[in-house]
């Protein structure tokens, strides 16, 4: 089972509607497991910023990382429609078992 | 950390005095007048908690390496003062109100720094006295209220020049166990529904009133403290939902005058006691990071008054108007200058002897001066985009009326697919956020304005000015 990170940047001015994406991305992705970025052992950690400034704090983490930042994903721009599965496929590159 | 039901909670325990209209309120929570002003703080300890908003939310403390809220943290960079701007505007945007906890948080701030520098120059102790009560706030998660606008008397004599020496909180008494403290503070934000309060000295003092450099820390329900609750333009509509406007959380943040009648405070809360020449120093730090916030917090309300004035444009059938496009998108430039000048003075922010990141104060004091003006502009054009039915509108009872009700439904139906209750709520909420007590906020809440233009003189070089001007034309004296 995959397990992600999340971390949300604080949203102070959103262009996006962060957790509702995530639930989306969740919905996308039913086997994986979806924790804090404070929780040790994720596989992958996924940074959800509500704009790019991108300004979410980043936990100590060595692995993969997918950013969300506003509508871009990993700093290319992404329709807003696309992003949850935009990013699902990205996290799932990340799932050895897959 | 608390959660916001905890902080609650734990309001329960405490007995402050507190009245209203010469009525004693028994218990702040749960009264009509203050529990929208509990809901408004207890946002700031709920958003600790929620991982949408936590990184904003809480801090790594410096102090001990614990995780935080942020309201209890030292700034340590200029990234943290830019995260407390961020989380201002944030809780803005969820309470349409003050949330009041940012008045003790620049306390806590100002006093650090202002103890550190203290201590080099004189050789006291009361840094390691504050960062022993900074600890215990920490872990206690308290909510403090910032205390330092006395009711001054006679503006044009200094504190023991007044007729009444009690016009400014002053020391009358101290001994080995501690001082005692008399006076009152006012428009106290947040007291009622404060675990303590941090009292400051509200000017820069000389040696004839050393007496009135005091700094300390005071629970809201010791012996001796006494709360007047304020009215506000709005509050004959408590026992109504609609006609507050924000019945959740209020307009402003609940004010106090907190009368001190010969209280103890022990020497541990005693962070000042005669040291005059550090009264200046402490009331600009506070007076900057206050100032910080402004385009902050006032953004996140703001946020809400431009939402507003988008919905009752289409409620009243005008969105497609160009004239109403244009003053929105007027708003939405005023309010992000606004934000524009706080993350400026943050960015801006620099390292004092303590360690501690502060604010650049010219750009503090700017942010706050634009407050006064552009604030009242944007609730000036949202009267204009919503209307004169927004000042004389039925009420609520009228609306809900078994007989009046119908022609109330009748005669206030804007665009027909738009609930007439929809219409009155959004025309209220932009009433009572744009009138009343909450505009007169912006401009005299952290300083009136002339308190800031005495700021800009000070800060602004205008030596430099000068021979920038000189040198150009080739000008040598």
């Amino acid at each position: 089972m995959l397990k992600i990170g999340v971390k949300y940047c604080g949203n102070c001015n959103p262009q996006i509607n962060g957790p509702k994406l995530v639930k989306k991305v969740k919905k996308l992705l039913p086997d994986s497991l979806f924790l804090s970025a404070e929780v040790p052992d994720i596989d992958v950690l996924l940074i959800v910023s509500g704009c790019p400034v991108d300004c979410a704090t980043r936990p100590k983490f060595i692995g993969p990382l997918v950013v969300i930042a506003g509508k871009t994903v990993d700093r290319m721009p992404c329709e807003a429609a696309k992003i949850a599965e935009v990013v699902a496929e990205k996290l799932q590159k990340h799932d050895s078992k897959a | 950390m608390l959660t916001g039901q905890e902080y609650i909670e734990s309001l329960k325990k405490l007995k402050p005095v507190v009245y209203y209209e010469g009525k004693k309120i028994e218990s702040v929570v749960g009264h009509p007048l203050i529990q929208p002003h509990i809901n408004s703080a207890a946002a700031t300890y709920d958003i600790a908690f929620d991982p949408a908003f936590e990184d904003l939310g809480t801090a790594v403390s410096h102090l001990t390496g614990e995780k935080i809220n942020r309201f209890t943290y030292i700034h340590q960079t200029p990234e943290d003062l830019v995260k407390k701007v961020k989380m201002l505007r944030m809780i803005g945007q969820r309470t349409g109100s003050c949330f009041q906890r940012c008045v003790g948080f620049d306390a806590l701030n100002a006093v650090y720094s202002t103890t550190y520098d203290m201590d080099q120059k004189l050789g006291t102790s009361y840094h390691s006295r504050f960062v022993e009560y900074l600890k215990d706030v920490e872990k206690r998660d308290t909510m403090i209220t910032g205390a330092m606008t006395d009711p001054k008397g006679d503006r044009g004599l200094k504190p023991s020049q007044q007729a009444d020496p009690d016009m400014y909180v002053h020391f009358v008494s101290k001994n080995e166990e501690g001082i005692v403290v008399r006076g009152a503070k006012a428009h106290m934000t947040g007291m009622a529904n404060s675990h303590e309060m941090l009292i400051m000295p509200t000017t820069a003092l000389k040696e004839e009133d050393a007496d009135y450099a005091v700094c300390c820390v005071i629970p809201v329900d010791a012996p001796g403290v006494l709360h007047i609750f304020g009215r506000q333009t709005n509050d004959g509509r408590k026992y109504n939902e609609i006609d507050q406007g924000n019945f959740k959380f209020g307009v402003v943040g609940g004010e106090t005058l907190t009368i001190l009648e010969d209280v103890f405070v022990p020497w541990d809360k005693v962070f000042m006691c005669g040291e005059y020449e550090f009264a200046g120093t402490l009331v600009e730090r506070f007076a900057s990071f206050h100032r910080q916030n402004y385009g902050a917090c006032k953004i996140g309300l703001t946020d809400i008054i431009i939402g507003a004035c988008a919905l009752i444009a289409e409620y009243n059938g005008t969105a497609k108007a160009n004239h109403i496009k244009d003053k929105i998108v007027e708003m939405i430039h005023l309010s992000e200058t606004m934000y524009c000048c706080s993350l400026a003075c943050s960015g801006e922010g620099r390292k004092l002897p303590s360690g501690a990141c502060y604010v650049d104060p010219l750009l503090a004091n700017v942010v706050k001066q634009n407050i006064t003006r552009y604030i009242y502009e944007i609730c000036r054009i949202s009267h204009d985009i919503a209307g004169g039915i927004m000042a004389t509108l039925p009420s609520e009872v009228d609306l809900k009326h078994p007989e009046l009700g119908k022609y109330v439904q009748k005669y206030m139906m804007g665009v027909a697919s738009v609930p007439v209750e929809n219409r009155f709520k959004i025309l209220r909420l932009i009433e009572n956020m744009t009138g009343g007590t909450a505009l007169v906020e912006s401009m005299h809440g952290a300083g009136s304005p002339q308190a800031q233009r005495v700021m800009l003189a000070r800060q602004a070089n205008l030596e430099h000015k000068k021979e920038l001007a000189k040198k150009l034309v080739d000008i040598s004296d």
